[in-house]
């Protein structure tokens, strides 16, 4: 072996320990976030579970056995408004929190992508994050409107409707987000094929 | 001839430096928002009315319209320039000549990409109404005669060929 070869060899052995480096503190990170976060986003749904059985079965029904109106309003709409108050407050913790969540997750993401490609950075780190950001919210985001649907419903017929038209356009922004991050990725997927296209070109 | 390959070859890998990303970017994002269109939110507003129904599907419609006319040009190329490596390797293979077996393969990759891009509109056109998705389903056949009317006399040869 001439010197030149062992240098490659020992530049990818290094390349290695950095991969694997990285992949150890990314799945500390995401433990520590797990950790950290993941009992209090497992309550929050369990509590917003909890206020939407709750309102759906007691507090609405209820609610419409009441004739009477507060300040005009009907009952019913004033225990929806509360409820649809209430899911929001934990709803929002529940965004907070998912991002650290995410961050571990993008960076499990990128150092299993990175054993296989060799290389793993900064750049395509923030790329997985941003991705599964994006995705990630779309569904929460949307599993969220399924708890919030009926209690808008009762407030006026018309605001799920105008929600959910509103949550489609972010969505569709949200994802393309996404996708522009991903797409940095593939680029630099294609763009090594493209070499060794080049390259198997030049030994025929 | 090898010559010609060489240069096709070549033609393909600039193709794809310049086009691949581009084409995938926009290919994934039509992909995803296919994906959380139909099994997302056209299931949420089919629930609430069908006035709704039919504006997120438009929406979804317009987005998935965008992206797939803003990757068509270059995944045509792309197509194009890569139809060369399944000629090279079958069609000379099987008998045809180099030019035919590429005008086999790109018409095929033409029709299984239509056919592949009607099933994706599918959902989309069946919510506005049945019939249009027909009218589509017509104008996909018509195409599908058109590309096989292109092959037909490279392959009657064939066909004939197999047949005496």
């Amino acid at each position: 072996m001439n010197s030149s070869e062992e240098e490659t060899v020992g530049e990818e052995r290094e390349g290695k320990e950095k991969i694997e480096e990285f992949g150890a503190e990314m799945y500390l990170e995401s433990a520590k976030a797990l950790r950290q976060v993941g009992a209090r986003v497992a309550l929050s749904v369990f509590a917003a579970i909890l206020i939407w059985v709750f309102g759906e079965l007691v507090f609405l029904p209820i609610a419409k056995g009441m004739t009477q109106e507060f300040m005009g309003y009907p009952v019913h709409s004033i225990i929806s408004f509360i409820i649809v108050v209430a899911l929001a407050i934990i709803v929002f913790t529940v965004f907070v929190d998912i991002r650290r969540l995410t961050s571990g997750l993008a960076g499990v993401l990128a150092y299993h992508f990175g054993k296989v490609s060799g290389e793993v950075s900064i750049e395509t780190y923030k790329n997985y994050r941003i991705a599964l950001d994006g995705i990630l919210y779309v569904i929460v985001v949307s599993l969220a409107y399924l708890l919030f649907a009926n209690y808008l419903a009762e407030i006026h017929p018309a605001i799920p409707a105008i929600v959910l038209i509103l949550i489609v356009i972010w969505g569709i922004f949200a994802l393309w987000r996404s996708c522009r991050a991903i797409a940095t990725v593939i680029g630099r997927y294609t763009a090594r094929w493209a070499e060794e296209l080049e390259r198997r070109i030049k030994k025929t | 001839m090898e010559d010609k390959i060489e240069e096709e070859i070549r033609e393909f890998q600039k193709c794809l430096k310049t086009y691949g990303a581009k084409t995938f970017h926009n290919l994934l994002g039509a992909f995803l928002i296919w994906l959380f269109g139909n099994l997302v939110f056209i299931p949420l507003a089919s629930e609430l009315n069908w006035q709704t129904r039919v504006t997120c599907s438009l929406i979804f419609f317009a987005a998935f319209t965008l992206l797939v006319l803003r990757a068509l040009p270059s995944l045509k190329k792309l197509i194009d320039t890569f139809s060369i490596f399944p000629a090279r390797k079958y069609g000379v293979k099987k008998g045809l000549s180099y030019e035919d077996s590429l005008v086999l393969f790109r018409n095929s990759l033409y029709m299984a990409s239509s056919i592949i891009l009607y099933l994706l509109y599918f959902p989309f056109l069946t919510s506005f109404h049945s019939s249009i998705s027909g009218i589509f389903l017509i104008l996909l056949l018509m195409l599908i005669l058109f590309l096989t009317l292109r092959m037909l006399p490279i392959l009657s040869r064939k066909i004939l060929d197999w047949l005496i």
